[in-house]
């Protein structure tokens, strides 16, 4: 390893430009990576940057274009050559093995061997090796299933440092992170710099992280190269302007309402599941968006859920449109008016089935006739409607759903829910998450349609705070499976809403 | 990246889609090329026939996995209604009573059915344990109605033989036209009702169907009775054919229902089990059983080809789902 001090180029690419048909995924970019930096690489989805790592990772081979590695060009066959010349990448999708420890996923796929079988011992001491290096204390001896979210992304890190690497590319690493899990991980980051030395290229969509730690900021549009930057010279919202193709972000408008006399839609005191009671107290009312905010596995979801009867209750105390609720499920719910898209993108899309499909089963029994035969024609009107006034990108009805982007399907998701006859409530849970400035501001525009010009009522899950301030009239925060605290518009405070889903108001009565 | 989806992403070619098709086509070709007697009206009425039963089961564990499930139980279904039959007609008096016996009959195999989706659905025993369970017990019963040997009865009625020898015309099996009428309605059940639409969307993804309000439970109660009594008119056929019934006589129908239905879920819709491409691949397999026996081939030969096209099938269908499981976000 060279032990030269400071900014010394690592890694060079000169003029990488990759073609999938039809469509330029990056052109003719050139940059440089130094030692002791750490580079985010900032755009929208489809800029560009996943084709850009994936070339200097070996996956894709360059159309055009060169790499050069401490200087020597080097042509990249397969993954192997790029782990050989010292460049690492952590993806955004954990691949951890649950049950075994840390040491084990660790060295797993290339565990030291003694006669034939695994040595266990060797497979410690090198975990442990790697860890002391990094100067980083988290157990190896666990199954890392029993470790937080954020303990697992560095356990991950650990693995990516088994070849040695000098260059480091961590994909959306925050993503599964809670809130008070950042902090630390950063952290880390920044040390994997300082001690070590490390080049890092850093991909994140919150722009908040992007200018707590990167030194050099890139920015990649439409699979080009719109600037590099060092992150003092930068302004968040020239970042921002490079960022967003001209137009596509909108402007969200919450207009005041009084909403005191309006009619309530939905009113829980009580939910209890997994054999525990918990206490949310909430009124969602006609014409309002209300968000719910808390750390993963604070309640959200499983309140939601429970209320919908997609979860097993143990019984709540809830009303619906003016009826008790009780046992309930799934259909009976959706018929009164409650829909609920899901956490996971993937459990609201049915793999394999056409586009059409996937839009005409919510509303099967409408498509069909009392002898149970499928309106062909109408299911194909009813399904172009809906894909037309979303605008969803896809090439044919015929479709796999799995073939458009998770924004597209993610569209179809919401479209379908917002055409139910009699919809009432729309819960939406983490609508925006992987998705694009561009896209996640349609998204708010749609929900403020819906409330102020439908008389809807949408309960937005999310565990970006800042979108549900710019986009609510009320926010709820969970704690520990409780509601902990309620504010209405005027009151929105962010350092209090963060301190209450931290914890900060554990034990009081709201 | 992925936004734009390529031109070819869709549709995959006309022969990828119906290369099943022209297979069979080109194999019943290439046989009655070596073997002209392979191209009688006789041959070929009877290879039909004899695609019968096979074509019921197979569309019976279609509709299963078109649930997401399996069902070893079906070579059982098949066996106890034949003895099941058999059996109760073999009683004095019995002979004037064929078609209430029949209806019985079903309703048994309707039952067998109910008791298999009971176990999943109710206690949560995954499918094939639950249906590998009530085979077993089956068997039992069925060994017991037999005596562990065959039935064959003078006491018969001669419409016994009706549905499995009689013809139409005297050219057209009975057998045949049953079988085409059920075949084309399973076909129009499962493409062009709201039910098929369900027992798909049940196999694509059970925990979508919460979200969007599809009762899981009922249709996998519907698929697995409805493949019962198909597997129970495929007993009642194949008894009537042969002229006896034995509790044995469904030891092949697991197997060759699943290579058909394997087979068949590369025809049309790459990827999708689907009931044409199961009665394709079912005339196919007895295509080549019919002639490679006349060809005088050891009986090896056709578990080789068998055994083969089943993983070919399967290796296709995995390759395709591992396609489009590839770019969910």
């Amino acid at each position: 390893m060279p032990t030269q001090e400071n900014n010394q180029e690592v890694l060079r690419v000169e003029n990488l430009t990759k073609k999938f048909i039809g469509i330029l995924a990056n052109d003719n970019i050139s940059l440089t990576f130094n030692r002791h930096e750490i580079h985010s690489l900032c755009g929208e989805n489809g800029a560009g940057k996943s084709t850009f790592c994936k070339m200097l990772t070996g996956v894709y081979h360059p159309d055009e274009g060169k790499i050069f590695v401490n200087g020597k060009e080097i042509q990249f066959q397969a993954p192997a050559d790029s782990l050989a010349a010292g460049i690492s990448m952590v993806y955004q999708e954990r691949n951890l093995v649950g049950h075994l420890t840390g040491a084990q996923n660790i060295c797993l796929g290339h565990e030291p061997r003694k006669g034939g079988l695994i040595d266990e011992k060797a497979i410690v001491a090198k975990a442990e090796e790697i860890r002391s290096r990094l100067g980083i204390e988290i157990p190896l001896d666990v199954p890392v299933e029993e470790l937080g979210a954020g303990q697992q992304q560095i356990i991950e890190i650990i693995r990516a440092f088994y070849g040695n690497p000098s260059v480091l590319i961590l994909d959306e690493p925050t993503a599964s992170l809670g809130e008070g899990e950042v902090e630390p991980f950063l952290d880390f980051i920044r040390s994997l710099r300082d001690d070590l030395g490390m080049a890092i290229l850093f991909i994140s969509h919150k722009l908040e992280e992007v200018y707590a730690i990167s030194d050099v900021i890139t920015v990649f549009a439409d699979g080009r190269h719109i600037l590099t930057s060092p992150k003092d010279k930068l302004s968040q919202d020239e970042c921002v302007k490079a960022m967003i193709r001209a137009g596509r972000q909108k402007t969200i408008v919450v207009p005041k309402k009084d909403f005191t006399n309006a009619e309530v839609v939905l009113e829980a005191r009580e939910v209890s599941y997994d054999g525990k009671k918990h206490h949310v107290p909430m009124k969602v009312r006609k014409g309002e968006a209300v968000g719910f905010y808390g750390l993963v596995g604070s309640g959200r979801t499983e309140t939601m859920e429970t209320i919908g009867g997609i979860r097993l209750s143990d019984g709540m105390d809830v009303t619906f449109a003016g009826e008790r609720i009780t046992k309930t499920e799934p259909v009976q719910m959706i018929h009164r008016g409650f829909i609920l898209t899901a956490e996971k993108r993937i459990n609201g899309a049915f793999p394999g089935l056409s586009v059409e499909d996937n839009i005409c089963n919510l509303f099967i029994d409408k498509l069909s006739s009392k002898a149970g035969f499928m309106y062909v024609e109408k299911m194909l009107a009813f399904a172009k409607k809906i894909l037309d006034k979303n605008e969803v990108k896809y090439t044919s009805i015929d479709q796999n759903i799995t073939e458009l982007s998770g924004g597209n399907i993610q569209k179809v998701i919401i479209g379908r829910s917002i055409e139910l006859d009699n919809l009432r409530l729309l819960v939406l849970d983490e609508p925006t998450a992987g998705m694009d400035l561009g896209a996640k501001s349609e998204v708010y525009v749609k929900i403020r349609h819906l409330v102020d010009d439908e008389s809807k009522s949408v309960i937005f899950i999310s565990s970006e705070l800042d979108e549900l301030l710019t986009t609510c009239d009320e926010l709820c925060v969970f704690y520990d499976g409780d509601i902990v605290a309620q504010y209405s518009r005027e009151e929105f405070n962010k350092e209090q809403i963060l301190a209450d889903a931290m914890g900060g108001r554990k034990g009081e009565k709201t | 990246m992925s936004t734009q989806v390529s031109p070819r992403g869709r549709a995959g070619g006309f022969l990828t889609k119906y290369w099943l098709f022209f297979f069979t086509i080109l194999v019943f070709i290439v046989f009655s090329i070596l073997q002209p007697r392979f191209l009688s009206v006789n041959n070929i009425m009877s290879m039909l026939s004899s695609t019968c039963i096979l074509a019921l089961t197979g569309m019976g564990e279609t509709l299963i996995f078109c649930v997401g499930e399996t069902d070893f139980a079906v070579g059982m279904e098949l066996s106890l209604s034949a003895v099941f039959i058999a059996r109760v007609l073999d009683n004095p008096g019995m002979s004037r009573m064929y078609f209430p016996v029949f209806i019985l009959t079903l309703i048994v195999g309707a039952a067998f059915g109910a008791v298999n989706v009971f176990l999943h659905a109710k206690i949560k025993i995954p499918s094939f344990v639950a249906t590998l369970g009530t085979s077993l017990i089956a068997t039992g019963i069925g060994k017991y109605l037999t005596d562990g040997g065959s039935i064959s009865s003078r006491r018969w009625p001669a419409v016994y033989t009706l549905i499995g020898q009689g013809y139409i015309a005297g050219v057209i099996p009975i057998s045949v036209a049953v079988t085409l009428a059920i075949t084309i309605a399973m076909w129009v059940y499962s493409e062009k009702t709201k039910n098929g639409k369900l027992f798909y969307a049940v196999g694509s993804s059970p925990v979508t169907c919460k979200y969007v309000g599809i009762n899981v439970a009922a249709q996998k109660v519907k698929a697995f009775i409805l493949c019962a009594l198909l597997c129970a008119i495929a007993g009642i056929m194949q008894t009537s054919m042969l002229r006896s019934a034995t509790p044995y006589m469904g030891s092949d129908t697991l197997n060759s229902s699943l290579t058909v239905l394997m087979l068949g879920a590369t025809f049309i819709k790459p990827g999708v089990f689907n009931i044409p491409g199961t009665i394709v691949a079912s005339v196919l397999l007895r295509i080549i059983s019919f002639g490679l026996t006349m060809l005088g081939a050891p009986s090896f030969a056709f578990d080789l080809a068998q055994g083969g096209l089943l993983l070919f099938a399967i290796s296709l269908v995995t390759l395709i789902h591992r396609k489009q499981s590839k770019s969910i976000g």
